[in-house]
């Protein structure tokens, strides 16, 4: 039988060329789908497609000089080209970050300094290359802007919750398998005492970096969407409502945390003791059972015209109080943000919520300290 | 069956073969979990059935090419090629049954799991073939494998082509079916060109045009299925419960219970309740505006036209059912438009709507 290990890797390498292209016309592809959106954020959509498609480039340049051309000089050069590839893609990336959204992220001179110092190391490579310093210069900067990124995602995630805050660490995850298929394929290999088995390394390696690339389209794909980073802004006012009793325990209006100047008008009624806004709903929830004749399942949304109504409900079916949120746009993580509010409630006045007496004597003024809880839980 | 001495594969053609043919086994895979994603978070209805039986095709042509790979480039007797071969084809028929069988459990051909029994017979006779007849069961895999695939494949998609006919609005998937059909075609025509008696007679080289045509059989069906609405809109039939035509007053002038048509429910008591919470919510909002209600298992939509108000209770929220009330709204006040205007009272003048409904909704 024969058999050549050759003739395994090879394949799952171009096959990760392939896969790189792949993620790279997607996330440029979900970058335009939300650029009318003129979220900031987005870029990072950007900045991942240029990574990648600058990457597979590169990577293609390797292989080739790696596996197809036997002429020593011209090895050297398209290896020359493909890691100056490699590291102008992380210059991008670097770039890219350094606009206005990412400014609260990132730490701005230190990128200034990494593009600067990465780009006279591309301009070493290219034109004044000497054998005896090699790519230790090129290795060591793309390494520390690769690490950067690497930081600047973990912030990322962190900012985010829900679903978009999952497919991050999957990408994260991702991505740190993948480079550590590059380092199997890529860098043992050339480890002198290690160079008998190279081509073992070449085989784990590749499939590897084809494990860390399917993880990255795992997270990639369908993507929640971008705008996902600004869901504070579609927020529009809270109401806590005891729906037995009809009436209102707590409201908040979130345009008193952006500015006046910048806010639309909004969609709805947004006057104070406006009580058709919170005590309608309980309506609204009741007459959609009766008239769908279903009892087991509460209302979860209620979008009409330009705004949408998110419903929340205490976990005990025979529910006493209701949670309603206000939105310009129904997303993942309001709803999310919304469970929180619920549960920080239920938490917060436990004791208290069993006193009908002092509630209803009381209720102007004793659930206003929820204000602090709110404001902690949108931090 | 093709000389031996052209097996194992060698020469310059190997590694570009080998690379190429690697390429399709991943790309195939890597469609088959793409699909896998799309749909591993959705309800086990009747309608993601379909799906994932593609997820099943796709798995099985890569692992028959998995086996023709180890076949033709690493078995060096024609006994062992057939060996290899013939495991390839036994977990290919298998797959094939399973297939077949999540097809037929959505939509029945002429008889309920005809083709799963037919198939599962085929798979038990290669079976005995392959530990009595060996040498046979490459011709006869065109047989027991390609022909009945092929059948099925086309009458599920011309079926499916017909459901998704123009009247009700979903052109666009009757176009897509027809487009995944070129896909399978490209890819059928590619995997003959690999065949042993088409490159007996053209050539190593055609096989590597075979190949590229498989690779563009497979871009084309990964268009269409990342492209494809969900296949549970092609069950709204199912998922609609009631529909209610009403004037901005509130009062119903034409109703349909769906699920129980004979059951007098009171329409103009829901269709007053409707109008309460449009009036609720028209005065939270200060403006008019399209609604929808939904919790789990229920949706309630509505299309507002320039007289009527178009309501329907569904199950589920499906973009169908919002375009089929928009047209009922659009044809109904086309017809109608004259007489809502100075409307006396008279119910029986909107009778004739049923008729439209039929048109739409059957």
């Amino acid at each position: 039988m024969l058999f050549s290990l050759r003739e395994l890797y090879l394949p799952a390498m171009v096959f990760s060329i392939i896969l790189d292209y792949q993620i790279a016309a997607y996330s440029f592809y979900l970058y335009r789908k939300h650029r009318k959106d003129k979220i900031g954020l987005n870029k990072f959509l950007l900045a991942f497609s240029s990574l990648f498609g600058i990457g597979a480039t590169s990577y293609l340049f390797l292989v080739i000089s790696s596996f197809y051309i036997n002429d020593g000089y011209l090895t050297e050069l398209l290896m020359r080209i493909g890691v100056s590839l490699l590291q102008s893609g992380i210059i991008v990336v670097l770039l890219i970050l350094l606009s206005k959204s990412f400014l609260t992220l990132v730490n701005s001179r230190f990128i200034k300094i990494i593009c600067a110092l990465s780009g006279i190391s591309v301009i070493y490579l290219l034109f004044f290359y000497v054998k005896s310093i090699g790519l230790f210069p090129n290795i060591l900067l793309g390494l520390i802007g690769g690490a950067y990124i690497l930081y600047v995602q973990t912030k990322l995630a962190k900012l985010t919750s829900g679903t978009v805050h999952s497919r991050l660490l999957i990408n994260l995850i991702g991505e740190i398998i993948f480079i550590t298929g590059l380092f199997l394929g890529s860098g043992l290999p050339y480890i002198p005492m290690l160079f008998d088995v190279k081509e073992i390394f070449y085989f784990v390696g590749s499939y590897v970096v084809i494990l860390g690339l399917l993880t990255i389209i795992y997270g990639t794909f369908k993507f929640p969407g971008v705008l996902e980073f600004n869901w504070k802004n579609n927020l529009l006012k809270l109401y806590i409502i005891d729906a037995r009793n009809l009436f209102e325990l707590y409201s908040y209006d979130f345009s008193k945390i952006r500015n006046f100047t910048e806010e639309p008008e909004p969609h709805y009624k947004n006057e104070e003791n406006n009580l058709i806004n919170s005590i309608g709903v309980v309506g609204i929830s009741d007459v959609f059972d009766r008239i769908t004749e279903t009892y087991q399942n509460r209302i979860k949304t209620i979008k009409y015209g330009n705004f949408t109504i998110l419903l929340e409900y205490e976990e005990d079916f025979k529910f006493q109080y209701l949670f309603v949120l206000f939105v310009n746009e129904n997303m993942k993580s309001l709803q999310l943000f919304l469970k929180k509010v619920k549960n920080q409630f239920l938490m917060s006045y436990k004791s208290l919520l069993t006193n009908i007496d002092i509630i209803e004597r009381f209720r102007e003024t004793t659930f206003s300290s929820f204000d602090m809880i709110l404001h902690k839980i949108l931090d | 069956m093709l000389g031996q001495d052209l097996f194992p594969l060698t020469g310059p053609l190997r590694e570009p073969l080998i690379i190429i043919e690697w390429v399709i086994v991943f790309l195939f895979s890597e469609l088959a979990f793409l699909l896998y994603m799309r749909i591993k978070n959705k309800e086990t209805k009747l309608s993601n059935y379909i799906e994932k039986a593609s997820i099943l095709f796709l798995l099985a042509y890569s692992q028959m090419w998995v086996f023709y790979i180890v076949g033709d480039y690493y078995m060096q007797t024609q006994f062992s090629r057939l060996v290899v071969f013939n495991i390839g084809y036994i977990l290919r028929m298998i797959l094939a049954v399973i297939f077949i069988y999540q097809i037929e459990k959505f939509q029945i051909f002429f008889r309920k799991y005809m083709f799963t029994i037919i198939f599962s017979i085929f798979t038990l006779i290669s079976v005995v073939l392959f530990f009595t007849a060996i040498e046979y069961t490459q011709n006869a895999s065109v047989v027991l494998f390609w022909i009945p695939l092929l059948l099925i494949l086309l009458i599920y998609t011309m079926s499916l082509a017909k459901k998704t006919g123009e009247e009700q609005g979903m052109k666009f998937v009757k176009r897509k079916i027809y487009f995944s059909m070129l896909g399978v075609t490209i890819l059928i025509l590619g995997f003959g060109a690999t065949s042993d008696p088409i490159i007996s007679v053209l050539g190593l080289n055609f096989r590597i045009v075979g190949d590229i045509m498989q690779i563009i059989g497979i871009i084309v069906l990964s268009i269409f299925f990342i492209n494809l609405p969900s296949l549970s809109e092609q069950h709204w039939k199912n998922k609609i419960d009631k529909l209610f035509l009403m004037r901005a007053s509130g009062i119903c002038i034409y109703y349909k219970f769906f699920r129980d048509p004979s059951n007098n429910r009171q329409e103009q008591i829901i269709s007053g309740a409707i109008n309460t919470i449009k009036i609720i919510l028209k005065e939270i909002s200060q403006s008019e505006g399209e609604m929808v209600i939904e919790k789990e298992g229920k949706v309630l939509i509505t299309y507002q036209g320039k007289y009527i108000t178009g309501v329907i209770i569904a199950d589920q929220n499906l973009s169908s059912l919002n375009f089929m009330l928009k047209r009922l709204i659009e044809k109904v006040e086309f017809q109608y438009s004259n007489i809502i205007r100075d409307w006396d009272g008279a119910m029986e003048i909107f009778l004739p709507i049923d008729n439209i409904t039929q048109e739409i909704f059957f």
